[in-house]
């Protein structure tokens, strides 16, 4: 049967004017409608594509795609955690930095502090240098102002001390008595005493210029208050103190060439850093010509002061 | 960066002590600059390289 026969049929049909052709009609005519209505349908429900093809043909279709693009999807998911590790370790890392960074320059300003501390005390032994050359070879001008040139002189000395407000260092000098045995005698002192601290005169044994002047050695005393330790608890002095820096002034290790002893209170117990006690003996170095050229001058042998009988 | 003289040392050791200057003061005054100048062009070095890394 070819379409001319089917067309043929249907020209029969309307002609015989039967109910047949119009049913078939109207039964053709709803069937395309729901039809219709379907395809919309699964089109709102997303069950086909407006071609009318199903999801699951679709799915199918694109798999090789969608596997290729979710394997790149994993993989720069994967490839994002790392970099976030890896952010979160230079993170660490530059924070570590940064703190040791920050205590160098702490440190730094630390050791500048020191340096400059250090700097400073190279200009206040420059001075005293100076100006006990100065006294020595002006002997006038010394006899004249002694007070006021010891004065000074010690002045550099406790320039250097950390924390003078708080230790209100305070210095005396001490020497063999000439004429009573057994005692040191008022040589010197810094600027803070008061003229009765002339007046005492520490024993060779009992007190802790005396320790330090019989053995010929630095004796520091952390705080005086400790038991045990060689110190003259009657010692007139203004001012309450805790630490006490006996240093004996000599020439190297030698007992004879001893003349005397420098001792350096401080108020608090432990005042005095071991830089600091160095620098006192440093200084008692750069007073000693000075002194051993006083004492000379009066006449007294630097022998005699120091011999190991007037230690006794 | 000469030398202090020794009349306005001993002024600066007596505002010291009168407690009319301050510890920095002393220093930066007694020194003017003596043996400082090496401690000095450290610092500088250090603060251009600071400045410079911020």
């Amino acid at each position: 049967m070819d379409i001319s026969e089917i067309i043929r049929f249907f020209e029969r049909l309307e002609s015989s004017g039967g109910w047949f052709y119009d049913f078939l009609s109207y039964f053709i005519a709803i069937g395309l409608v729901l039809v219709f209505i379907i395809y919309l349908i699964r089109l709102w429900r997303g069950e086909i594509n407006w071609l009318g093809q199903r999801a699951e043909e679709i799915n199918e279709t694109d798999s090789p795609q969608r596997d290729e693009l979710e394997n790149q999807v994993t993989k720069l998911i994967q490839e994002n955690e790392l970099l976030i590790k890896q952010i979160n370790k230079k993170d660490r890392m530059i924070q570590k930095l940064t703190k040791e960074v920050k205590e160098v320059k702490q440190l730094y300003m630390e050791l500048d502090e020191r340096y400059e501390d250090e700097t400073y005390t190279m200009s206040q032994i420059v001075y005293t240098a100076e100006e006990v050359a100065t006294a020595i070879v002006n002997e006038e001008d010394f006899v004249k102002n002694k007070d006021d040139i010891y004065d000074n002189l010690l002045d550099y000395l406790i320039n250097t001390i950390r924390g003078y407000r708080e230790k209100s260092p305070r210095i005396v000098i001490h020497i063999p008595h000439f004429t009573k045995e057994g005692v040191l005698m008022h040589y010197a002192h810094s600027s803070g005493y008061s003229h009765r601290i002339k007046e005492y005169e520490p024993e060779i044994f009992g007190s802790a210029v005396g320790h330090a002047w019989r053995n010929n050695e630095v004796y520091y005393i952390p705080d005086v208050e400790e038991a045990g330790i060689e110190f003259d608890r009657n010692r007139q002095a203004k001012k309450k103190f805790r630490s006490l820096l006996c240093v004996p002034l000599s020439a190297g290790q030698d007992f004879s060439t001893c003349i005397g002893v420098l001792s350096l209170t401080g108020e608090p117990v432990n005042a005095y850093e071991k830089i600091e006690r160095e620098r006192v003996v440093l200084f008692s170095k750069l007073l000693y010509p000075l002194i051993y050229f006083d004492l000379v001058r009066k006449g007294v042998s630097a022998n005699g002061l120091g011999s190991q009988e007037s230690k006794t | 960066m000469d030398w202090v003289p020794k009349k306005v040392r001993h002024e600066l050791n007596r505002l010291y002590r009168m407690g009319e200057i301050s510890k920095k003061q002393l220093m930066d005054q007694m020194k003017n600059g003596l043996f400082d100048h090496e401690r000095l062009a450290v610092k500088k070095k250090l603060k251009r390289l600071l400045e410079k890394n911020d």
